[in-house]
């Protein structure tokens, strides 16, 4: 198999991962974060905000380092 | 009879979309608007904003629509105010050149035509609470809101930025609009799935000058115009995931862009990730000071030929496609 076809479909891989990982969070989020209850609305909003904020840059970072892992160990063959 | 409207309308949108496109390409040409091919060892040269023909032969078609079936008329109107606010930052870059800042922000006040339809008729443009699959609709709020002015901004200079190869834009796009059709027929917004046939069907007579070899390049006149109908398509259709998912290729490449750079840069500022050999083969400049970019993970190492990159690029939009359809259906 030429190396641009296997890229691209490692590549398409990746975005399936991506996805999957993407949309079990959104899950979470919502059936788990968001169903928490703090008596104070104040409180309730910063910790729904915020922990969703932090879990979906997480999921950013997670997705940051397993490009940069990808292409320095499958593009790069380092 | 609605379907005799549509084709109508999609039919006037093609024909004058492809009409307009060999003329606006002579009349670049004439002006000296012109880019160089570098993906090319010859390094030819190509009439470039040529991409405003895709937003005229948008408006004919919708202006035919709205005459045939009035009901449509807000909607419409808002996905043209978007798309030509989109193509005039993209016109006005592609001659005066913005900063890369400076082109993401002005891009945000593309939502106005949008925020205004809502105010006008919310029950017609009806924003907040995306759908999804099995949630239904996601508690967002407030949170919608602040994200809503990237709404348009986001997959504008998506498009824009992986617009980098021959007939990139117009396949992607194409492919990305297929199954955002579909879930607007799912949900039952009929209007907006034809809106988007009318994109389509723009993209697809363009995409004859725009494949490789280019004969005409977009600019960002027609990318910003085209990733900003996407992006209006998706929140009048509130479609907001599904066209996500079908966006998947350029958003991934915009995040890996700005991430490196940390910010948004003009492309003239960012070091070349790529370059070409003297028999046309594209490979990976290996500049550590150039951004992972998706063109990049496909040459690779031993390099690859620009048909070669687009077959590439292709098979990840066709995959991201599958994944928006999956959802699409999942909505039911």
């Amino acid at each position: 198999m030429k190396g641009w076809l296997r890229r691209s479909l490692e590549i398409s891989l990746l975005v399936l991962t991506a996805w999957i990982s993407m949309l079990i969070l959104i899950l979470f989020i919502e059936l788990v974060v968001i169903r928490v209850y703090f008596e104070n609305s104040l409180i309730r909003g910063i910790f729904r905000v915020g922990l969703s904020g932090l879990l979906i840059l997480l999921w950013l970072m997670f997705w940051w380092r397993l490009t940069v892992w990808y292409y320095k160990r499958r593009v790069l063959g380092k | 009879m609605y379907i005799l409207h549509t084709l109508l309308s999609v039919a006037i949108t093609f024909t004058v979309t492809y009409i307009l496109t060999d003329i606006v390409a002579k009349y670049m040409r004439r002006i000296g608007h012109v880019g160089v091919d570098i993906h090319k060892p010859h390094k030819p040269t190509i009439p470039t904003s040529v991409g405003i023909s895709i937003v005229i032969g948008m408006t004919f078609g919708c202006i035919v629509l709205v005459i045939l079936n009035s009901t449509v008329w807000l909607k419409t109107m808002v996905l043209l105010m978007t798309m030509w606010i989109c193509s005039i930052i993209g016109l006005i870059d592609d001659f005066k050149v913005l900063k890369g800042t400076t082109k993401m922000l002005a891009t945000v006040i593309a939502i106005i035509p949008i925020i205004i339809g809502h105010l006008m008729a919310p029950d017609v443009i009806v924003l907040g609470r995306p759908i999804v699959p099995i949630l239904r609709r996601l508690r967002l709020t407030i949170v919608y809101w602040l994200l809503l002015p990237l709404a348009i901004a986001g997959p504008a200079n998506a498009v824009n930025m992986l617009e980098v190869l021959n007939g990139v834009m117009p396949i992607t796009c194409s492919l990305a609009l297929v199954p955002l059709i579909l879930a607007c027929i799912i949900v039952g917004d009929i209007n907006v799935a034809v809106l988007a046939t009318l994109l389509l069907s723009a993209l697809l007579a363009y995409l004859p000058y725009n494949k490789y070899p280019a004969k005409v390049f977009s600019g960002d006149t027609g990318s910003l115009a085209v990733g900003g109908a996407i992006g209006a398509l998706a929140i009048l259709g509130r479609v907001e995931l599904v066209a996500m998912a079908a966006l998947s290729p350029h958003i991934m490449n915009a995040f890996y862009v700005v991430s490196f750079m940390r910010g948004f840069k003009e492309h003239r500022e960012i070091p070349r990730p790529v370059k070409v050999s003297s028999s046309g083969v594209i490979m990976d400049s290996l500049n550590p000071r150039a951004p992972i970019t998706l063109v990049r993970m496909i040459v690779g190492k031993e390099g690859a030929s620009e048909v070669e990159v687009v077959k590439g690029i292709t098979i990840v939009q066709l995959i991201s496609s599958v994944i928006a359809l999956a959802l699409a259906l999942l909505m039911r």
